[in-house]
């Protein structure tokens, strides 16, 4: 794939210029009118999304297969918590379980802290180096295989190995 | 009544339902974690629900796109204020309910 290596800087000017019109276009409801003032925004914002944040490395792959993943999950999350919310019997038995990170960190590991807390039975709690304290609704629930998946995807979405070996074949597809 | 206003509106009921459930468990589960489970993501599918419902209505694709935005938006604050309040609380000594 022509995506590999150091992101060209120039990759990421385009992309960050498309997505402030982008952004534009949605706030104004497309007023033609509205686009002198908005090409001078748009190009201030990109100037300022630079220095303020370095390109971050991507996968266009990743990211179209993390979205249906997360819109599923999140659905499997609020059924799953509205089910447990309305059933006479209350079925949850919580407790925390302790997730050790094999992202490295950064980026990628603070996008899937915030992810996890809107998954299927999964809350993360705090970080302590490199455990991630997860408090779960149900701990019959198989939640350590669904980290270790959503963690494989994340990897693959920022383009970082997750550094167990058995992973790294996996990201690269 | 069109297709679309049948959508619409069983979106909106259904986006409403999740709502409600969440609610449900804010008032019957024991302790903050639980509770936080109920409110992140039952609201989050609830909103969800309710933005593809009024998108479906939407005049413009533009508008479509603000309501996504709007949707995005909650996304990353409950996400992240989720988190915060459950570190706190943990921090304070806030033993999990088992």
């Amino acid at each position: 794939m022509r995506l590999q290596g150091p992101l060209p800087i120039v990759r990421t000017l385009a992309l960050r210029l498309a997505l402030f019109s982008l952004l534009w276009w949605v706030l104004t409801e497309g007023q033609p009118g509205s686009w002198p003032l908005g090409s001078l925004f748009v190009v201030l914002a990109t100037a300022l999304s630079l220095a303020l944040s370095r390109p971050v490395p991507w996968s266009v792959v990743g990211f179209a297969r993390f979205v249906p993943f997360f819109l599923w999950w999140s659905l499997r999350g609020g059924v799953d918590v509205a089910w447990r919310a309305c059933v006479p019997t209350l079925p949850i038995a919580p407790g925390i379980l302790t997730y050790r990170f094999r992202l490295p960190p950064g980026r990628a590991r603070v996008f899937m802290t915030a992810v996890i807390s809107l998954l299927p039975g999964t809350l993360s709690a705090e970080i302590v180096r490199n455990e991630l304290f997860v408090h779960v609704l149900d701990q019959r629930a198989s939640s350590e295989a669904d980290l270790a998946a959503l963690e494989d995807k994340v990897g693959a979405l920022f383009r970082v190995s997750p550094s167990t070996p058995q992973s790294t074949h996996a990201e690269t597809s | 009544m069109s297709i679309l206003d049948v959508v619409s509106t069983g979106l909106l009921v259904l986006g409403g339902g999740f709502f409600l459930a969440g609610t449900v468990g804010l008032l019957r589960f024991p302790d903050v974690y639980t509770r936080l489970h109920a409110l992140t993501k039952a609201d989050n599918l609830g909103l969800g629900l309710i933005v593809a419902g009024l998108a479906v209505q939407a005049e413009s694709w533009a508008a479509a796109g603000k309501l996504a935005l709007i949707w995005l938006l909650v996304l990353v604050a409950s996400a992240f204020a989720c988190h915060l309040v459950a570190r706190a609380a943990l921090r304070r000594g806030i033993r999990p309910w088992t």
